[in-house]
């Protein structure tokens, strides 16, 4: 299959009519409209291999790396990735066991503060690079940047 | 101006409300309210998608514009999509509100709403109807813990006042209450008993041996042996009644955490490794036991030991007694931090466990795989890793576990040495008390401190038995499948299929399935075609009801599927999957798994149809043949035509075929085709196939393709419509037509 792999200036890219999507000229001279942002690698990579889908969730391209594409494009690729993905991160929290294994964390978040619960510990990861990640209930995401800036009753609560 | 919203996911918030209130025209009506709960910046904040009888408006909280504002004739086209994290609500491709993926069901219902109703035609109060008969299922929630309840109101097992954990246990032991009883009975005796000789002691030193009487010194050694005799044999009786009482109240447990187990919706399997599960039927249980023994055969002879031993040293000397509690505190303190402590270590060490378990669940059977791709290395290295995890939340266990009741054991020693010091100087100085008396008070304090210290070091065991208990009333408090239909058996089924509006998310990111409307009259034979995770099998998933909550409805001969009794429902369908799974029993008994009252001709029978009894016979213990573990010992084709002649014993009134001839070969495909066709006549069956040469019966070819249905006919009515199917067909053609010229 051929993939068409988005790099340097073989693209045009842009802001959509709606700006948390995006619009695309090739080099050849099609192009694509409203198109989505995805990550391939959301947690281990997330400035490379950013797939661009359109409203049929169908691959157009896929763009290799963000930081070689032409400054513009760079910024409206880097804009509409911050649309898409909502993972605030979590700067103060206050967790409190409940029932079973469901764990409520009330928390201020770089996007204000927000409540949410999480059922059992496989919803809690803690990446190589000291990432903690949270998935919600609801499957929302949230991140704190460092293990290390969690206190010891915190982490026994979180069983990390 | 007033105004009410009656259909909403919440209450408006009192500052969202008065900016909602100075939006609205004058007689404008509000149908429905949305309250998000991010803003478009993606600020968490309060926000409203407002649908009125005229417009359709959003408003932000503490927002400085008027917000966005749209004649609902001028709305063209409505959309709500799902992005990372979050989504948002687009109209005529602009997007107007944004919220996180808690509102996000909620939103589409609204979009469904709008959309049908920008359509000609379209009737208002019907289309609200979608948003109502949500809002109604959202209903059926439970507020505080999101478990689905049996209706509207019902009370939620989960969030039930279930009072403290042992309560909760004691219902295992409740049947053993006069065995129990009787115990307590024998563990007053035992401790009676113990408590006698340092008295007997006393009168020995004090006046028998001082004045030289020998008679009653031998009925005294008489009056010791028996004190002895009685507390051990009723200390073993106890034993023995205890340990019986602690298997019985296990075996009772076990029984109760496995047959929840084969109740549980298949979501909880989705979620809860099998190792983990394993891990808390074998090793879970296993420390409740060693607990349970712990307080059987320890726990209530302690405790009577101790009041008893507290009553006769105050009795003989208060000052002694009160001087000998000293330490008492510290260990009642030092108790309680440690219970602080070792939990979640405990906790911890057990998640290390159970990574260890699932990796042994998924790898042993997996033995072939792994040894195909020469990654034994990987795999033990993987292995290695996590139980050097598990080392070392273990060791953490291990150093709170040891220092503490070492620790106790000093203070609990440094009390009898205060006894010594200051007893013994009373002794020497004074005639208050006598030596006898002394060292009789001494033998009760080194009694005494031996259930402090036993009830100090039972906090580590509690703790552990505490965790385990929480884990097993996780499986045993979950919430089983869903039978909404209970008692509302059918006898037998047309077999009149029909999706209505049916969409399914795994993960509320990417609907499965979308919007399905299917008729299947009774007695046809559809094949489902579409590739690789277009969403067939979640399609039979559903019709299986191995997932019940999905929006629209299936109704199976006019009854919609989760009204029927599951059992009843499920006994009338018969499932052929692609990896069928064999028992390690007999052939006879796993096919007769489907219809364990079947007689031997009938299994026979069955075998036969399905192609199976030839080869059962070629096998050297026949139908006494033991399989090994999934059926190691017959290939793939064999295993298949087992499983069909399990469902042919079964004798249903629908079929269904998940890719039954997937993974076999031309030969064995024929032999499967056959038995399969003699299985389907008059049975409305379904079947997924791969292989479109599968398919030549059907008389119904449905074409499924991410998760909508693009294609529905005949064979003859698909190949002329030249679309999917067609392309399929022909990219099969071509296949075929490569591997006949490889062949020639």
């Amino acid at each position: 299959m051929n993939r068409i792999y988005l790099e340097y200036d073989n693209a045009r890219i842009t802001k959509g009519q709606d700006d948390n999507f995006l619009d695309v000229e090739l080099f050849s001279g099609e192009t694509y409209s409203g198109l989505e942002a995805r990550r391939l690698f959301p947690i281990t990579g997330s400035d490379r291999y950013i797939s661009l889908l359109n409203e049929k969730k169908e691959e157009i391209a896929v763009i290799r790396d963000i930081n070689n594409l032409m400054p513009d494009s760079k910024a409206a690729v880097m804009y509409a990735l911050q649309k898409c993905y909502l993972i605030p991160k979590i700067t103060a929290y206050t967790v409190v066991m409940g029932k079973g294994d469901k764990i409520s964390i009330n928390a201020e978040t770089d996007h204000g503060p927000c409540s949410f619960e999480i059922r059992g510990s496989e919803n809690i990861k803690v990446l190589y690079d000291g990432r903690v990640l949270f998935c919600d209930t609801n499957d929302n995401r949230y991140e704190i940047s460092d293990i290390s800036t969690i206190d010891k009753k915190s982490r026994n609560d979180l069983l990390i | 101006m007033s105004f009410t919203v009656t259909l909403s996911n919440k209450p408006l918030p009192p500052l969202l409300e008065e900016q909602v209130r100075v939006r609205l025209l004058a007689k404008e009506r509000i149908l429905v309210a949305l309250v998000g709960d991010l803003q478009l910046s993606s600020q968490y904040g309060n926000s409203a998608l407002v649908v009125t009888d005229r417009r359709l408006f959003c408003v932000e909280e503490n927002a400085t514009d008027e917000g966005f504002f749209i004649d609902r004739r001028a709305i063209t086209e409505v959309k709500v999509r799902r992005l990372y994290g979050n989504a948002v609500f687009q109209v005529n491709g602009t997007t107007v509100l944004r919220f996180s993926f808690a509102v996000v069901a909620f939103a589409e219902a609204i979009a469904t709403f709008l959309s049908h109703m920008a359509k000609d035609g379209a009737n208002e109060a019907e289309e609200l109807n979608i948003i109502t008969a949500f809002l109604e299922k959202k209903r059926c929630i439970c507020p505080k813990c999101g478990r689905m309840l049996m209706h509207r109101g019902a009370p939620c097992v989960n969030c039930m006042n279930k009072g403290h954990l042992i309560k909760r246990l004691w219902q295992y032991m409740k049947p053993q209450k006069w065995r129990l009883l009787f115990c307590l009975l024998l563990s007053a005796l035992t401790t009676t008993m113990a408590l006698a000789p340092p008295f007997i002691s006393r009168t020995l030193i004090d006046s028998v041996i001082p004045s030289k009487n020998l008679t009653n010194l031998y009925y005294l050694v008489i009056l010791l042996f028996l004190v002895y005799a009685i507390q051990h044999i009723s200390g073993a009786l106890r034993a023995h009644h205890m340990r019986v009482a602690g298997g019985m109240f296990l075996t009772g447990m076990r029984n109760d955490i496995y047959r929840k187990a084969q109740y549980l919706p298949v979501t909880f399997y989705d979620k809860t490794s099998t190792g983990s599960i394993i891990s808390r039927i074998s090793g879970d249980t296993n420390v409740l036991l060693n607990f349970t023994l712990r307080m059987s055969q320890d726990a209530i002879v302690q405790f009577f030991t101790l009041i008893g031993i507290m009553a006769i040293m105050l009795f003989m000397d208060w000052k002694l007694a009160i001087l000998s509690l000293i330490p008492i505190p510290a260990v009642v303190i030092g108790s309680r931090i440690f219970s602080k402590k070792i939990r979640p270590i405990y906790q911890r060490t057990w998640l290390r466990w159970s990574a260890i378990s699932s990796l042994l669940t998924d790898t042993l059977p997996g033995v072939r795989v792994i040894k195909s791709f020469t990654a034994e290395k990987r795999t033990v290295e993987k292995f290695e890793q996590y139980n050097n995890e598990w080392l070392k939340e273990d060791r953490k266990a291990s150093v709170a576990a040891s220092i503490f009741p070492n620790t106790v054991s000093f203070f609990a020693l440094c009390g009898s040495l205060v006894v010594w010091g200051i007893g013994g100087n009373w002794v020497m100085t004074s005639n208050n008390i006598s030596l006898g008396l002394l060292v009789s008070f001494i033998s009760y304090t080194s009694m005494f401190y031996g259930p402090v210290s036993f009830f100090a070091n039972l906090s580590d065991s509690y703790q552990n038995m505490l965790t385990s208990a929480e884990r097993l009333l996780d499986i045993l408090d979950a919430e089983p499948e869903k039978n909404f239909g209970e008692g509302n058996n059918v006898q037998s089924l047309r077999g009149r299929i029909e999706f209505r509006h049916v969409s399914f998310s795994f993960d509320k990111v990417s609907k499965t399935l979308d919007d399905i409307n299917l008729v299947i009259e009774p007695g046809d034979i559809v094949g489902i075609v579409g590739t690789t995770g277009s969403g067939k099998s979640t399609l039979i998933n559903l019709l299986m009801r191995f997932y019940d909550q999905y929006d629209g409805e299936i109704l199976v001969d006019g009854q919609d599927i989760r009204t029927i009794d599951l059992e009843s429902y499920r006994s009338k369908i018969g499932f052929v999957q692609q990896e069928p799974l064999m028992f390690r029993d007999t052939v006879f008994k796993n096919i007769a798994f489907s219809n364990p009252d079947a007689g031997i001709e009938e299994v026979i029978h069955a075998a036969d149809i399905a192609n199976a009894h030839d080869f059962i016979v070629r096998l050297p213990d026949a139908y006494d043949t033991v399989l090994g573990e999934r059926g190691t010992g017959l290939s793939g084709g064999e295993r298949q035509r087992l499983s069909i002649a399990r469902a042919i014993l079964k004798n249903p009134s629908m079929l269904i075929f998940d890719e039954a001839t997937a993974s076999v070969d031309s030969e064995t495909e024929h032999l499967i085709q056959g038995a399969i066709e003699r299985l389907i006549s008059g049975r409305t069956t379904l079947m997924i196939a791969h292989r479109l040469s599968t398919l030549r019966k059907a008389n119904k070819i449905i074409v499924v393709d991410k998760g909508k249905i693009l294609e529905c006919g005949s064979h003859e009515e698909l190949m002329k419509k030249q679309g999917k199917y067609y392309r399929l067909i022909q990219i099969q053609n071509t296949g075929d037509r490569h591997l006949d010229d490889i062949m020639r």
